[in-house]
Order: structure tokens, then sequence, then C-alpha cells
């Protein structure tokens, strides 16, 4: 093929290459500002992922600052080094023969570019390590004019040596475009940004990853589900290995949680998000209580199922096939489970009865615990207590207004203590009066 | 909760041991069953069947094949003291509930033989039922499938076609409609007329044999090619005691155990169809007498002097002989 190149001649060549403002354009449209933002938050909690593993990360922490003119992000996760930075972090898309960078969800090799990109038009990424550190500053408007794909380090320094509280990278951008200038604005957007960070960062939250935005710490409620000694949810972990790649392993909670008020839907918790596609029946009301959790973990991040804005499941991974088929199977007996208690329940309306059943007893008096901490069993046990047949006479509620003086006339001459027991006694008196022997 | 597509047992409706064809049916499976054994002990076996009153294939796996772990998922909780009298052994247990409620909260680790012996048509919650099964078998384990297959009875209606393909796009859904091969290869989408007779049936097996085979894509689609699993149809029933009925099933391998288990094991068996082609189960309408009179009389190459038999019936009985039960009245003590 070499040689055919050689021989070619350059009369005939069509020039095909790609203009960097068609670039720049192109990464930029497919994603929002927050989930860009996200991505590179994203980023610190991988540095802490790779330093901690599944340990805490008390101490670590990736600070946001955020105003209508500049964007800055600095962490202390570790850093990135020379290397990685000269071969690997600026360039568009992981080169092939990159090891996989362990648990890191980002695989494509766009996320920080790409952030950048959508923000403004002037960056610097400074980044140190143990032994390295780097400075990139550089003009996007002037780089996109010069057909070098290349930055030059403004600062570098190799075989340094660097203690642990000068380890980490910040990334500032500046001349931000004028639609993120105004969005930065809003005074919605750090809350907006929180909510998205909170939802989508959740695991290296709980594991103590200090997330601020403007000096506000991001918090993350632990994920829960209602626990009791006859209620417990179900937990089940899949490792999904092949030769020559690095095993899967997937974290499948399912069980009962607390209704969901309106407004605090948070799209990313769990399978709730896809759970149509996990072939329940459409999502009837019924099944608000119904509450799944899946973690995927690789080391190879492009075994993980997700697509490149992260916000979503890529449908045809092969794991995620696999895994959805788990899910459906846990997710079926808490499916069982409200059926009967929507049974239990119009048993008990059509019956007059206000107390609670003995389904409905076991869901009201479980607690919701952190799926961390609360015993799980393999599958949800659908509780043994099923809906009791009402005994005796089929009965039917009566209900109905009177003017209130009237009613009070009527309760002191029957010397009722209660609305109650107005009714009961005036029907008793009709009953015995006109129906009864 | 659709109780239509639920197994109810059909108390009282009729002796399950008294219908020919499925007491012959269930012989044959039990035979097939019986050549697991190249795989695994049989009586490390689990069994799990749908209930009834009579526990008839409960009672004849536990004989011939010596499966001692049965489970019996029944959701005829009111019936609950006459069914519980009459289980015949007591290794048999009981969940009580439907098959949709009770099979996905089983442990599903051992070798297991599974009947789903539904007296409905082919639903929903039917293929619910067989992906849970099909994506939770170990490596060696049967299942099998029964369904009603009964075409809507035509009874003057001139849109019977259009009625009966409405009818089961309601139970299945029209996603599911299988696509049709002509004979010259093409392909077309599914007519209400294809339903007539036994089509409704080869469709039915078509529908739940895509079901098995989406699962497995699922299940398979992370695993390398050794420790895939694969299904290979074993059963592809017609037979009418009353209403047509279809049972469908197969053996579910990996690529390791398939190795184990040669081919002709089941292929000698002379029901085993592993195609689309069924194998029609017929029992013949002859006396006991001329039963008898057969059964003394059969040679290696068929029956000898039966000339003044009806050849049609004595055919039937030449196919299904080994399997075929015995009435008979009994004093009871």
């Amino acid at each position: 093929m070499a040689s055919e190149h050689e021989q070619r001649d350059p009369g005939r060549v069509v020039d095909a290459s790609a203009t960097k403002e068609l670039f720049i354009e192109m990464i930029t449209r497919d994603i929002a500002l927050v989930p860009s933002i996200v991505d590179l938050v994203d980023n610190c909690a991988d540095g802490a992922r790779r330093m901690r593993g599944n340990a805490s990360y008390q101490g670590l922490a990736a600070r946001l600052d955020i105003s209508a003119s500049e964007f800055r992000l600095s962490d202390n996760c570790g850093g990135m080094s020379v290397d990685l930075a000269r071969n690997v972090a600026f360039r568009f898309g992981r080169p092939p023969n990159t090891p996989p960078l362990k648990h890191s969800i980002g695989q494509f090799g766009v996320g920080m570019k790409r952030a950048i990109f959508k923000i403004g038009k002037y960056f610097r990424v400074e980044s140190t390590t143990a032994s390295s550190r780097f400075v990139i500053e550089q003009d996007v408007v002037a780089w996109a004019k010069i057909p070098e794909w290349e930055y030059e380090f403004r600062e570098l320094e190799e075989d340094g040596r660097f203690n642990s509280t000068q380890q980490g990278t910040t990334i500032t951008i500046t001349e931000l475009h004028d639609g993120v200038a105004a969005e930065f604005a809003l005074q919605d957007f750090v809350p907006q940004l929180k909510q998205e960070i909170k939802s989508r960062l959740r695991d290296p939250i709980a594991r103590k990853l200090a997330i601020t935005i403007n000096a506000i710490p991001v918090d993350s409620e632990p994920l829960t589900l209602l626990a009791s000694k006859e209620l417990a949810p179900a937990y089940k972990e899949l490792r999904f290995s092949a030769t020559g790649a690095k095993p899967v392993t997937v974290r499948l909670f399912c069980g009962l949680g607390r209704l969901i008020l309106e407004g605090d839907k948070t799209p990313a918790t769990g399978w709730s998000a896809e759970i149509d596609d996990v072939s329940l029946p459409a999502f009837h009301g019924q099944y608000n209580h119904l509450r799944g959790y899946a973690y995927f973990d690789c080391d190879d991040p492009g075994r993980l199922p997700w697509n490149t804005t992260k916000t979503g499941f890529n449908m045809d991974s092969s794991v995620y096939r696999a895994a959805r088929l788990e899910m459906m199977k846990m997710a079926l007996p808490v499916k069982t489970f409200l059926d009967r208690l929507k049974e239990e329940k119009s048993a008990k309306a059509k019956a007059g009865s206000d107390e609670p059943g003995p389904l409905q007893s076991l869901l009201l008096s479980a607690r919701p615990g952190d799926i961390h901490k609360i015993d799980t069993r393999p599958t949800f046990d659908l509780p043994t207590a099923k809906a009791k047949k009402v005994t005796g006479p089929i009965m039917q509620k009566i209900q109905y207004d009177e003017p209130l003086k009237r009613v009070q006339e009527v309760r002191s001459a029957l010397k009722a203590r209660s609305w109650k027991e107005v009714g009961e006694k005036t029907f008793e008196y009709f009953y015995k009066a006109e129906v009864g022997e | 909760m659709n109780q239509a597509n639920q197994r109810t047992t059909s108390l009282g409706k009729f002796r399950y041991a008294l219908r020919p064809a499925k007491n012959i049916e269930r012989k044959m499976l039990c035979e097939a069953f019986g050549c697991l054994a190249s795989l695994a002990p049989l009586p490390s076996y689990r069994y799990i069947g749908l209930g009834a009153l009579e526990f008839v294939d409960f009672a004849l796996l536990h004989q011939r094949i010596g499966i001692t772990d049965m489970l019996s998922i029944e959701c005829r909780d009111d019936a609950f003291e006459r069914i519980k009298f009459n289980i015949p052994y007591l290794c048999i247990k009981m969940k009580w509930g439907t098959s949709h409620e009770v099979l996905p909260t089983l442990d599903w680790r051992k070798k297991t033989i599974v009947w789903l012996d539904y007296d409905s048509p082919l639903a929903t919650q039917i293929l619910d039922d067989v992906r849970l099964v099909t994506s939770s078998l170990v490596s060696g384990s049967m299942i099998v499938i029964t369904v009603e297959a009964r075409p809507k009875e035509v009874e003057g209606n001139v849109n019977i076609a259009h009625d009966r393909l409405q009818a089961l796009i309601q139970n299945v859904g029209e996603d599911r409609l299988p696509l049709m091969k002509e004979g010259d290869g093409a392909v077309r989408s599914l007519k209400g007329s294809d339903l007539a007779e036994w089509g409704l049936a080869r469709v039915s097996r078509q529908i739940i044999d895509a079901e098995i085979a989406r699962t497995l894509k699922d299940r398979n689609a992370p695993l390398d090619t050794e420790s895939r699993i694969s299904y290979e149809q074993l059963f592809n029933f017609h037979y009418a005691d009353g209403a047509k009925m279809l049972t469908v099933g197969g053996i579910i391998l990996h690529a390791r155990d398939a190795s184990r288990i040669p081919e002709s094991t089941f292929d000698m068996l002379e029901f085993v169809r592993r195609t689309d082609d069924p194998y029609l189960i017929e029992a013949p309408v002859l006396t006991s007498r001329e039963l008898t009179y057969l059964d003394n009389h059969i040679t290696a190459r068929g029956f000898k002097k039966a000339s003044w038999l009806p050849q049609a019936e004595c055919e039937k009985y030449k196919k299904v002989y080994r399997y075929h039960p015995t009435f008979a009245e009994v004093e009871r003590g």
C-alpha cells in the first residue's frame, strides 16, 4: 500500500480533510451544556477512583467556580501526567493501543475537549502529578485557523517532586460563548447543574468526594429502598467475563421505594428511567413504588453500556442486554407484590374499611435504608400474608352532608360522642322502626 | 391480572389421566427426559410442573426416572385442601400462586425439567414465563410448553379469518407475529387464513421459538462462544383430546455439554421433532379386545392378520402402542 501511495500523482489527490471549525461545531452540537460540565467533573471522579479504588474519597475535592466571565474547575485528584497529556488526553478519540483507564467511564476520549469547546474560546489546563507538571494554554479561535492538530506546553516540568497538596488539575475557561455566559448568569443554572451532578455522580459523592459549585457543596442522599424483616429488597451480583476482555461486574438492587414527590424525580435513579425497556407492563400508577438500581463496573470503560454523553444506556451493549434480562426477572416479584397490594386496597375500599390491609401494613412499617447497608435476599420474597377474606356480611359505606346546625341537634338528642356515631345511631333507629321486626 | 392467561386447574372438567393423547404425550416426554441421564444422574434433576388435581406428570416422573425434587405451582388456592389431599408423594412441594408469580422467586442453579402445561392459548404472560425460564435454566435442563391452539370456531362467520388474526394479535401483540414463508421462499405477512386447522399451533410454535431465541441472544451477548447456551427443539407435538393443543420444547445446552449428548440420543425416538414439522399424536379408536389382539400380534414389521380391523386405526396404534394407556374398571377398596 505504501508504494502505491508514493507513486500517486498529486494532481489526482482530492482534499477530504475536515476543517477544525466543522469539527468543533460537530462534537459540541450533540451535548447540552450541563452534561458537558458533568463530564468534566466526572473526570475528577475518575481520578479519585484511580487513586482510591473502592475506598473512601475523604479529603479529595472537585471545586467548580462559575461566573458570566469565567469557568474554573480544580481538583486534587492525582493530576494528569505529562505523558498522558502529550500522547492521549488532548487527542480527539482514544488511540487504539492506549491501555484502558481503570474504572473510568470516559472511554471515547472526547469529554474534556468537547466541554472546553462547548463553554468558551480560551482555555488553560494546568496539571500536577507526583513527578510532573504542565500548563497548556490556548486561544481556540486562533488554533482553529492553523492546520496542525497540536498544542504546545506553555510550562513543562518533568522529573520533579510534588507533594500531595500540589497534585491535581485545574481547567480554566474564559472568553465564554455568549449563550454560555447568559446561561451561567441565570438564577437557576447552578441548582440545575447541582441536581445533575448529584444524580450522575451519586457514587463518588457517597464515597465522600467533596464537590462544590461556587462554594455550595453538592451533597447526595444515599439511594434507599424500603426494608423490614418481611420486606427485604433483592440483590444480585453478575459477572460477565469473556476471554481477552476485562470482566464487567453488575450489581443489581430491586425492591420497593417511597413514592417520589412531583418535582423530585431524578431521571438517573437506577433503571426507573429505563423501566419500559425492562418489559414490565405499561407503567401504571400502582408500580410507582417499584425501584431498582444497577451499578456497572469494569476496568475497561469500553465494556460499559453508556452512550457517548453518558446520559443514557447503549441499548445494544451486550452487557446491558444480559443485565436487562436479570433486571426484568428481579422486578417481577416486586410487581406481583404491588398487584396484590392493589387488589387488597380495592377489596378494602369495597368493604368500606379505612384500615390498612396486611400488605399495606407491611409497606407502611418498612423504613427506607441505604441500599449498601440494608439486608438483601437473592429474590424479593413475596410476603406470605395474603389479603384476608372479609369475614361476616358484605359491608357498604354511606356518606352524606347535612347542615351543621341540624346535625348538631341530632347529635345532642342522640347523646352521640362522634359524627360517626350520629350516622350509625340514626341508621339503627330507622332500621329498627321501619325495616327490622 | 389477566386470569384468562393463567393456567387454572381444570377441576372436575375432565380426568387428566383419561385423556389418551395427553397420556401418550406425557409418556413420550418422560422417555425423552430419560435420555438426560448421559449428562447427569436423573435423580439429581428437579421437576417443575403446573399443578393440577391428579399430579399425573409428577407421579410418572417420580416412578419412571426417580426424580424426588419436585415442585408444583398451583394458583387454585381456593381448592387448597383438596389439592393438598391429592398430592401423591411427600417429595412434591407446593408453591401457591400463578406461574408468573412463582417462577421468578425460584433458585435456578439446579438442572431442571420444567413443563409449563397451560390449558389456555398463547399470550404475553405465557411468553414472559418462557423468557424467564429460558433466561434462568442451566445447561442440561429441559423446557416444555403446552398451550391450547384451537382456532376460533367458524359458526357461519364470514370474517372468521380476520377475527382469528385479531384474537392472536390481542393475545401476543402485533410485533410478535411471525412472517410466513411461501413455497418459493418468498416471505409475506401472516394472514388470518394461516390460522385455520393446525395453523394456530404452527404459528404459536414459531412465536415461542422466537421468544426463546431472543432471550438467549440477550443472555449470551456478553459470553464467550464456549460458555454460550443454546436451545435445541426436540418436541413439537400436535394433539387433540378435545381442543387442539401444541406442546413445544427442548433442551438447553452449553457447547461443552452438547458434545456429551450426541444428537442420535434423542433422534432415535421417533417422536422427536427438531423443526417446524410437527408430530401428530393420534389415539386410535379401537376396543379393548382389539387393542389386546393387536398387542398379541406385533411383529418387527407391524401387526399380523389384522385385515378385518380398520387399517387407519391400526396404523395409529402402531405409532403409539408403547405409550398407549390401558383403561379398565376396577373395584375400589
